[in-house]
């Protein structure tokens, strides 16, 4: 017998038998959610500490405005690095006249800080006497300039905690040596700061005196107008010759000079004044 | 985090990407019962029922580990990691599913539905004409009418098109009324 094909809708009617299925068994459920819950912690465990970097990276899974920020953050960051390494570059270059130099002084403490060993701090402490003393050699300033006085005591501090720590430990004897030797050089350029602002002072003396002698040179030539007004150029300029000369003779005239130039200001320098490199410093 | 709190699976999802645990646990439980009734409906085991949703949340672990899990839909993704891994286990042990199938309590294959005498006979008899089709006739069957997925859906888990799907289920009823009667 034929029996007439069901319709759809009786074929669709019928997969309702197949709604029921065996009721899952519920221990088994319980272990299947156990496990995943353990895998959830495992990996939960292992991704803490990478998950700010993972977000900060995020990029392809992110909406638009987080991987602006990504990218914000990142280039600030960067920024930021570049900035720290250029400045602590310049810091270590800087002389105790400009901007850096405390910051550089800060920069050896904390390296100073974060040493363990103490003979390397006793190392270091006498890197950076060492470093104070070049920088006074090196430096232009004034022995009273506050900058140079900062950088003295920067020096004698370095060599007085190098030298506290070699005497806490008989074993640190050797370094004894190299710091005798940086006390003497910083002795010896003291001694010699010390005379050239001596010298600068007494230059600065001899000078105040040569103006007092050019003063003379005007009194004399303001006694010698009323004598040009009444002769010629010349003969007003011979009489003026005539006051600085023993013995005048027109033809030697320029010799004379050069000659009581040199009686007038017996000074021994004078041929020097071009090479004095003092000369505009005071 | 309140335990009364209903989350949307939008929600759901946006917190299982952060690695909420109790997020990730009412995933667990709000899903895994459907899956393995999925699973079941199709390969007919219960030990390959629980081995599928063992091994489905297994899987989204991993991809959002990776962070590679569900953008948007978190169901039709876990009902793919199923349909991935059945289809897998199909290829693998198709044999063996075939014995399974014909040690089934045996009611002859031209036998009509309306002959058999008890519903439990009749449902057993309809199992076995839905394990004939083909295995993405069958899962369009099972999701369409007793997952009550729409053919988008649908189309999302198992890979195809909405017009691929609307074929196939159009192809599964036709073969389903021939066999039945």
């Amino acid at each position: 017998m034929m029996t007439e094909k069901k319709q759809p809708e009786e074929i669709i009617e019928m997969l309702d038998l197949l709604r029921d299925v065996p009721k899952r068994d519920a221990s088994r459920r319980a272990a299947g959610k156990a496990q995943f819950l353990a895998q959830v912690k495992r990996i939960s465990e292992k991704t803490v500490s990478i998950s700010w970097f993972a977000r900060l990276m995020n990029v392809s899974r992110s909406s638009i405005p987080n991987y602006r920020l990504s990218t914000l953050t990142i280039g600030l960051i960067l920024a930021m690095l570049l900035l720290t390494f250029s400045t602590t570059s310049f810091a270590r270059q800087a002389q105790p006249d400009q901007f850096l130099y405390p910051l550089k002084l800060w920069l050896e403490d904390q390296r100073v800080g974060i040493t363990s060993q103490t003979a390397d701090i006793i190392e270091l402490r006498l890197d950076y006497a060492e470093e104070r003393l070049r920088e006074m050699e090196q430096t232009n300033l004034n022995l009273s300039n506050p900058a140079l006085q900062n950088s003295i005591s920067n020096f004698m501090y370095n060599l007085a905690e190098a030298a506290r720590l070699i005497a806490e430990d008989p074993a640190h004897e050797p370094l004894l040596e190299r710091l005798n030797s940086l006390q003497s050089r910083f002795d010896e350029l003291i001694s010699r700061l010390q005379e050239d602002q001596e010298d600068k002072a007494k230059t600065s003396d001899d000078k105040s005196n040569q103006f007092d002698d050019e003063n003379i040179d005007d009194d004399r030539e303001e006694e010698n107008e009323p004598d040009e007004d009444l002769d010629d150029d010349n003969e007003g300029l011979n009489d003026r010759r005539d006051d600085d000369e023993v013995e005048s003779d027109d033809t030697d005239d320029e010799e004379d000079i050069t000659d009581d130039k040199d009686s007038a200001f017996e000074d021994p320098d004078d041929s020097d004044d071009s090479n004095d490199p003092d000369d505009g410093n005071d | 985090m309140d335990d009364t709190v209903d989350y949307s699976d939008t929600e759901l999802l946006n917190l299982g990407q952060q690695f909420d645990q109790q997020a990730l646990a009412e995933i667990y439980d709000r899903y895994s019962d459907p899956l393995y009734r999925y699973a079941y409906r199709l390969t007919g085991s219960e030990q390959m029922a629980e081995d599928c949703v063992s091994e489905t949340f297994s899987r989204y672990l991993n991809a959002l580990e990776k962070k590679k899990g569900p953008r948007d839909l978190l169901r039709p993704y876990l009902y793919r990691i199923a349909h991935n891994w059945i289809m897998d286990q199909f290829r693998k042990n198709k044999s063996e599913i075939s014995i399974e199938a014909t040690t089934q309590p045996f009611v002859a294959r031209d036998q009509h539905v309306d002959d058999a005498v008890s519903e439990k006979e009749q449902a057993e008899l309809l199992r076995q004409h839905v394990e004939r089709l083909s295995p993405d006739q069958r899962h369009v069957i099972v999701l369409k009418y007793l997952e009550q997925m729409d053919n988008a859906e649908i189309a999302r888990i198992i890979g195809r098109n909405v017009g691929s799907v609307k074929a196939l289920h159009s192809r599964a009823l036709n073969n389903l009324r021939d066999w039945i009667g």
